[in-house]
C-alpha cells in the first residue's frame, strides 16, 4: 500500500490533540474570549455575538450588589444598541435594536455556573456590494475581553479570523 | 583647459608627509619636473620614494605643502578629482606584477585608458580603433601581434608583462608616466632593451617621465637624476 | 569595459570557488522558494478542494480531524453515523441538498468512495466548478463505477475495465471483494483534488460487498453471490460523512448548531473554510519554522559567500591597486565588490528557481497522485518578491568586502603591503 499519508503526519500529529471547538451545548466557555459569527446572503447580514459574562461585567452570577445590577444593565444596554459594531460605510447598512439574551444571570441560575451574553443582530443592508468589511469595537466597549474568535460565511465561501487587543477589523471580502 | 607648456609639468613646494600612526615622514622643499622631461629618481629603500609616487599621482595627500601637476594645485581637488585627473594625465607602471591576469594583453592595455573618455578618444574614436592602437603600442614595445593576442596574461614572461604595462600606462598619450622600479624583476640585457623601448614611446608621446630605481647604472639613459635621502635631495645632471 | 564585465571576468577567473558559492546560493534559493512555493499551492489546493459545500457532518470529533478525513482521506478515521441520522438531516427544512460519503475499501492504494450521483452534480471544486466525465458517464448499475483521473492515468484503466475492490485499505494480506467485481462506466476530468485518486460507487454496492460480511471476514456458509444480491434491502446503515448544502447562508450557523446539539447521536458539523482556518492555524507553526529555517539556510548561503569573497580580497589587494593606479576611485573600488556579490546572487537566484522549476516539473505527478498536491510551475508574485529580497541582501553582503577594500585602497596608495 502507498503511504498516501506521509506529507499530512505534521498535521495529524498536531491535530489529534485538540478538542473539539464546536460543541454548542457543551459551550466552549472561555474567558477573554468571546465569538462572533457573521454571516451575509444578499442584503441581509447577521452577525450573532456570543460573550462571556466575566468579560462584560465582570461576575457569572446574579447580580448580589447594586453596583452589580448597574454593571449587569449597561452591559444590556450596550450589547442592544450595538454601537460597537458598524458595517463597511458604503454598504449603508441598518438593524433594529437587538434582543439580548442573558443566560446564568438569573436568581433561579445554577451557582457556579457560567454566564454568557447572547445576541443577533440582523442588518439590511442597502448596497451589499460594498460590504466587505466590519469594525468591532468590542474591545473598546469591554475592557476585560482579550480575543474575538469570528466565523464567517459570505458568498466567498466560509472563513475564520482572530482578533487579538487590539483590532478591530474584519475583512468579508477575500 | 589645463595651462601647462611653460609651466612645469610636476612641482612641489614645502610637501611634507606623514604615515598615520608613523614617525617617519618624507618632506621635499622644492622638486619639479619639466614637461616631456624624463627624469631618473634614486634612493635606498625607506627613503620615501613610494610615498612621493603616491603624492605626485594624487593616491596619497599631502600633510602639508602642495603638489602641483599641469598647473593644477592637488589641494584644490577632492579625492574623486584627483581619481579622475590620474585617469586623464598619468600613467603608472609598477615594480612587478602590473596586469589583471582575467583581461588578455590588450584588454589589460585598454583599461589605460578606461577611467579617461579623453584618453580613451586620443587613442581612437572607434573600440576598434582604441584595440588597434592597443596592439600598435604593445608591437612598438616588442611583443608581437600573434603573442599578444593569443597568449593568456598568465603565460607571458616578467619582461613581457613589463611591456604591457608600459602600453597601459601610455596608451592614449598622458602627459606623465610614473614608474615605480619597472625594471627590478628583469635581467640586466632585458632591462636595458626594455628601458629604451620605453623612452623611446615616452619621447615620441612627448610624455614626461619619473623613474624610481635604485639601480644607478640606468640614470645615464635619463635628463636628470634626483637623488632622494636623509640629505636634502641633491641634483645630478646626467 | 564597465565594471559589470570586469566582474564577470574576475569572476570567471576564479570560477571554482565562485561555481561553489554560486551553489550554495542556489540551493538556499532552492528550499525558499520551494518551502513557500508548497505552501502556498497546499493551501490553494486544500481551499479549492470543498467550494460550494456549506458544512461538512460527520461522527463528533475534531473539525480538522473530520474534513481531513472525509474530504482529503487522510488522517484517523471518524467514527459513523446512522443512515437514520442521515435522513434526519437531508429532511431539515433549511437543508437544500445532501451528499453522502462512505468511505473503509479500496483498490490498488486508492481510496473507493461510496456516494450517490448527486456527488458528481454538487460537489464543486476550484472557483465553483463542477466535476466533468472525460470518459463515460455516472454510474448507474449496482456493479458500477467511476474513477479519478490520476486512477485512470496510474493503472491505464479505461470505460468498461472490471477491477476488484479490497476491503479495508489494502495491504499484502487484504480480504479482496472478488466476488463482487465492478466494471468502469465513467472517468472523471482532472480536479487537481483528492477526487482525482477516488474511485466513487454507489452506496448500495458498498452494502452489496459487505452483505456477507461480518467482523470484517465473509461467513462462510453465507456467501451471497453479486446476482443474488441484488435482490436484497441494500438501504445503508451507516455512512462516514455527508456533505451539506444550504437554502440560504444566513442559516450556517444555525444548521451548524442544531446538527451539533442533535440529541440522538454526537455529531460535529464543521464550516469547511473555518475548519481549515484551524489547519492553517495548527500547522502555521510549523510553516513559520520551515520558513525561518529556510531564511536562516540562505544567510548561511550569504555568509558563505561573504566569506569566500573575503578570502579572495587579500589576494586581489593587487588587482584593486591597479585599478586605483589606471585611475579608478576608491568607490569604484567599493562599487566592485558590491557588483560581485550582486551577481553571485543573482546567478545563485536564477539557478535556484531553475532548480526548483526542474523539481516541480519531475515531481508534479508524483505528489498529485500521493499527497493531493498540485504544485504550479510559475513563481508566485510572493516568490519574485523573495527573490528580489535575496539579491538585495546579496548586494547588501557585498558592501562588507566593499568597505574593507575601499578602506584598504584609501589608506595603501598603490602601495601592496602584504
Amino acid at each position: 500500500m502507498k503511504l498516501r499519508t506521509a506529507p499530512f503526519l505534521v498535521v495529524l500529529a498536531l491535530a489529534a490533540g485538540r478538542l473539539p471547538a464546536e460543541e454548542r451545548h457543551l459551550g466552549p466557555h472561555v474567558h477573554g474570549q468571546a465569538t462572533l459569527q457573521v454571516s451575509s446572503d444578499g442584503p441581509a447580514l447577521v452577525v450573532a455575538l456570543s460573550i462571556p459574562g466575566h468579560d462584560a461585567v465582570g461576575f457569572e452570577h446574579p447580580p448580589a450588589t447594586t453596583e452589580q445590577a448597574q454593571a449587569l444593565a449597561k452591559a444590556r444596554e450596550t450589547l442592544r444598541v450595538g454601537k460597537w459594531l458598524v458595517p463597511a460605510g458604503g454598504a449603508n447598512c441598518t438593524a433594529p435594536p437587538a434582543k439580548v439574551v442573558a443566560d446564568g444571570f438569573d436568581v433561579n441560575a445554577k451557582p457556579g455556573g457560567h454566564a454568557d451574553f447572547d445576541v443577533t443582530y440582523e442588518f439590511t443592508c442597502a448596497a451589499p456590494e460594498k460590504l466587505d468589511a466590519v469594525e468591532v469595537g468590542l474591545f473598546a466597549a469591554f475592557p476585560a475581553l482579550q480575543r474575538v474568535v469570528v466565523d464567517i460565511v459570505t458568498a466567498n465561501g466560509a472563513t475564520q479570523q482572530v482578533l487579538d487587543r487590539p483590532m478591530t477589523h474584519v475583512t468579508l471580502s477575500p | 583647459m589645463i595651462p601647462y607648456g611653460d609651466a612645469p609639468l610636476v612641482s612641489c613646494r614645502g610637501l611634507q608627509f606623514k604615515w598615520p600612526g608613523s614617525e617617519a615622514m618624507l618632506s621635499m622643499d622644492d622638486f619639479a619636473v619639466a614637461p616631456g622631461e624624463r627624469m631618473f629618481l634614486c634612493g635606498p629603500s625607506g627613503s620615501g620614494k613610494s610615498t612621493l609616487l603616491g603624492l605626485l599621482s594624487g593616491v596619497l595627500r599631502a600633510t602639508h605643502g602642495e603638489v602641483t601637476v599641469l598647473g593644477v594645485p592637488f589641494s584644490a581637488l577632492s579625492a574623486s578629482q584627483r581619481d579622475h585627473f590620474r585617469a586623464e594625465h598619468l600613467g603608472y607602471v609598477f615594480q612587478q606584477f602590473n596586469l589583471l591576469p582575467f583581461l588578455s594583453p590588450v584588454e589589460n592595455v585598454l583599461l589605460g585608458c578606461a577611467w579617461s573618455p579623453a584618453r580613451a578618444t586620443r587613442a581612437g574614436t572607434t573600440q576598434q580603433a582604441q584595440r588597434a592602437e592597443a596592439v600598435r603600442l604593445l608591437d612598438s614595445l616588442g611583443l608581437v601581434a600573434q603573442l599578444v593576442e593569443r597568449s593568456r596574461t598568465g603565460n607571458l614572461s616578467v619582461g613581457q608583462q613589463q611591456r604591457v604595462a608600459v602600453a597601459r600606462a601610455l596608451i592614449g598619450g598622458p602627459q606623465l608616466l610614473i614608474a615605480d622600479e619597472p625594471t627590478s624583476a628583469l635581467d640586466a640585457d632585458n632591462r636595458d632593451a626594455f628601458l629604451r623601448l620605453l623612452l623611446a614611446e615616452c619621447t615620441r608621446h612627448g610624455t614626461g617621465v619619473v623613474f624610481v630605481s635604485h639601480d644607478m647604472n640606468l640614470a645615464r639613459h635619463f635628463d636628470r637624476a634626483v637623488s632622494l635621502g636623509d640629505r636634502p635631495p641633491s641634483q645630478m645632471v646626467a | 569595459m564597465n565594471l559589470i564585465s570586469l566582474a564577470l571576468k574576475s569572476l570567471r577567473q576564479r570560477r571554482t570557488g565562485v561555481l561553489l558559492t554560486v551553489v550554495t546560493i542556489a540551493l538556499s534559493v532552492f528550499l525558499l522558494l520551494g518551502v513557500e512555493r508548497v505552501r502556498v499551492d497546499a493551501r490553494r489546493g486544500f481551499s479549492s478542494t470543498v467550494s460550494g459545500t456549506d458544512l461538512v457532518v460527520g461522527a463528533r470529533s475534531g473539525p480538522v480531524n473530520l474534513l481531513l478525513y472525509a474530504i482529503f482521506h487522510v488522517g484517523e478515521a471518524t467514527n459513523n453515523i446512522t443512515w437514520k441520522t442521515y435522513e434526519d438531516i437531508r429532511a431539515m427544512p433549511e437543508v437544500s441538498w445532501t451528499v453522502p460519503l462512505s468511505l473503509g475499501d479500496s483498490h490498488r492504494g486508492f481510496r473507493v468512495v461510496g456516494t450517490t450521483t448527486d456527488f458528481f452534480v454538487h460537489y464543486h471544486y476550484g472557483a465553483k466548478q463542477a466535476l466533468s466525465f472525460t470518459r463515460g458517464a455516472p454510474f448507474a448499475d449496482l456493479y458500477d463505477a467511476v474513477i479519478g483521473a490520476e486512477v485512470a492515468r496510474q493503472l491505464h484503466y479505461t470505460v468498461g475495465d472490471s477491477i476488484v475492490l479490497a476491503h479495508g485499505l489494502g495491504g499484502p494480506a487484504t480480504a479482496l471483494h472478488a466476488d463482487k467485481p465492478f466494471r468502469i462506466k465513467g472517468i472523471l476530468a482532472p480536479t487537481g483534488t483528492p477526487v482525482d485518486a477516488t474511485i466513487a460507487v454507489s452506496l448500495e454496492a458498498i452494502e452489496a460487498i459487505h452483505v456477507d460480511w461480518r467482523g470484517g471476514m465473509r461467513l462462510p456458509g453465507l456467501e451471497a453471490s453479486a446476482e443474488s444480491t441484488r435482490h436484497m434491502d441494500l438501504t445503508p446503515t451507516a455512512i462516514t460523512a455527508c456533505l451539506v448544502g444550504l437554502k440560504s447562508r444566513l442559516s450556517s450557523f444555525a444548521v451548524q448548531r442544531a446538527i451539533n446539539e442533535y440529541p440522538d447521536e454526537a455529531l460535529l458539523a464543521v464550516l469547511p473554510g473555518v475548519a481549515l482556518g484551524e489547519l492553517w492555524h495548527l500547522i502555521g507553526t510549523a510553516e513559520n519554522a520551515l520558513r525561518a529555517v529556510s531564511v536562516m539556510v540562505v544567510l548561511v548561503g550569504m555568509s558563505g559567500m561573504l566569506t569566500a569573497l573575503l578570502a579572495m580580497l587579500n589576494e586581489r589587494r593587487r588587482e584593486m591597486a591597479i585599478l586605483r593606479a589606471v585611475g579608478a576611485s576608491a568607490r569604484t573600488v567599493f562599487a566592485l565588490l558590491v557588483i560581485e556579490s550582486t551577481l553571485l546572487t543573482t546567478f545563485g537566484a536564477v539557478l535556484g528557481c531553475l532548480l526548483l522549476f526542474g523539481v516541480v516539473a519531475i515531481g508534479h505527478d508524483y505528489l498529485l497522485a500521493n499527497a493531493g498536491l498540485v504544485l504550479e510551475l510559475a513563481p508566485s508574485a510572493t516568490e519574485w518578491w523573495l527573490l528580489a529580497a535575496v539579491i538585495v541582501l546579496g548586494a547588501f553582503a557585498g558592501a562588507i568586502p566593499g568597505a574593507i577594500a575601499y578602506r584598504r585602497s584609501l589608506n595603501d596608495g598603490l602601495q601592496v603591503r602584504l
